[in-house]
């Protein structure tokens, strides 16, 4: 097709001065449009792509004891990174926190979900309620959760002493694994309401008659529940589950209010420790490096949730 | 059969929304009880959910909150006074 148009319309085929000149007219014309463009594309070219270029760089670099690039091109950072005595205990928690928080938020928030979409008493302010997490700092939530579990003056070890489940004073952020609970429990207790809220908004979307429909050929509500609204959310399961990977990877408040992976960085997630290197041990070359690692990664992550958002189907 | 399902909401409604609700409130019960008691009682073991005596002490000192802004927050004082910026931040956002 493409050759026979191309033989016909000889003449009329524009040369590549041609498509640039009308190319830049039509950019011309838009210029208004790119005008108003421009304090984004500024603002995301210095706040995003130049620290961006800068962790590339330095992790490929080595680096002084400020963080000066003194020679480009080795790979040194990795090679000390591979060597690092914590840093497999490091990806196996990063990925165990990453994705356990976000399997038990999804787990705790569909249901909510579900039940906030019934009508009942109180509903409005039970949906107000759920959201209280997010009109609140982080750091201030994740400093009154430490505080709640305190060994001896906290809240939690209260509860469990007056409701006789236990006597003993708890150290929930000495012992590696409570502690790790601890902080995992914290994060899936912040990201509660966006998904919730977000499933709610999903379930709101989806059109009444065709449940009607299925009523009245007698589908049954687990019927509905397993074979109509779950399929149905499918697209919106995938988007709020990847987006909460993401954050969840990337999530640093909640670890270093509570913890700071603390104890021997058995509740230390790459955020944190990449952290740890660069400002305590003052090795930014490494920081640098687990940085970009970690920035691969979530650019996997990105891509899919890219191609998700734009398929049509599902 | 509609009965049966007004049943299983209401059951899904006490044992799992309020508790999981109490849970999402749990740090600003915390938080809310904390701004109103006096030094004292913050530290004290066991712990106290309802101010023994209550104190408006933390909402005055909001002022030397910011000079002291450069502490480190460690420890229980720095708490307190975290409590009452956040109301103070509440107010702003309700307000």
């Amino acid at each position: 097709m493409a050759v026979s148009t191309q033989v016909a319309a000889l003449p009329k085929v524009e040369t590549w001065r041609q498509s640039f000149a009308r190319l830049l007219l039509a950019d011309f014309e838009n210029k208004t449009a790119y005008l108003l463009l421009l304090p984004s594309i500024a603002s995301f070219l210095a706040l995003v792509i130049f620290p961006l270029a800068t962790t590339i760089e330095g992790a490929f670099s080595l680096t002084d004891a400020v963080g000066r690039i003194t020679q480009f091109g080795t790979l040194k950072n990795f090679a000390d990174l591979l060597q690092d005595s914590y840093i497999a205990a490091i990806v196996r928690q990063t990925f165990l926190y990453a994705f356990g928080t976000v399997a038990l938020t999804v787990v705790v928030s569909f249901p909510l979900a579900l039940i906030l979409n019934q009508k009942f008493f109180g509903a409005p302010v039970a949906r107000a309620v759920l959201l209280l997490p997010w009109a609140a700092p982080l750091a201030i939530s994740a400093m009154t959760w430490r505080w709640i579990f305190h060994d001896q003056l906290g809240a939690l070890n209260y509860l469990l002493h007056v409701s006789g489940i236990t006597q003993r004073d708890i150290v929930w952020l000495g012992d590696a694994n409570l502690a790790f609970a601890a902080v995992m429990f914290v994060e899936v207790w912040s990201s509660v309401p966006f998904m919730t809220i977000t499933f709610l908004a999903g379930l709101q979307s989806l059109p009444p008659h065709i449940f009607d429909a299925a009523k009245m050929d007698g589908a049954s509500p687990w019927n509905e529940l397993w074979d109509m609204t779950i399929p149905q959310m499918k697209k919106i399961f995938m988007i709020v589950t990847l987006l909460s990977v993401i954050w969840a990877f990337r999530s640093f408040t909640v670890i270093w209010t509570m913890t700071q992976g603390n104890p021997f960085y058995r509740t230390d997630i790459s955020v944190t420790y990449l952290y740890k290197l660069a400002f305590k041990n003052l090795d930014f070359g490494q920081g640098f490096a687990l940085a970009f690692a970690t920035f691969l990664l979530l650019c996997i992550f990105s891509i899919i949730y890219a191609r998700i958002l734009r398929s049509e189907e599902m | 059969m509609v009965s049966k399902i007004a049943w299983a909401k209401w059951l899904a409604i006490i044992f799992f929304l309020i508790p999981m609700l109490l849970i999402l409130v749990f740090p600003f019960i915390v938080m809310v009880s904390t701004s109103f008691k006096t030094l004292q009682e913050v530290g004290q073991i066991p712990p106290t959910f309802i101010p023994r005596e209550p104190t408006l002490q933390n909402y005055g000192s909001v002022q030397k909150l910011l000079s002291s802004f450069g502490q480190r927050f460690d420890g229980v004082v720095p708490l307190s006074k975290c409590c009452v910026l956040f109301d103070i931040q509440c107010r702003h956002l309700f307000v």
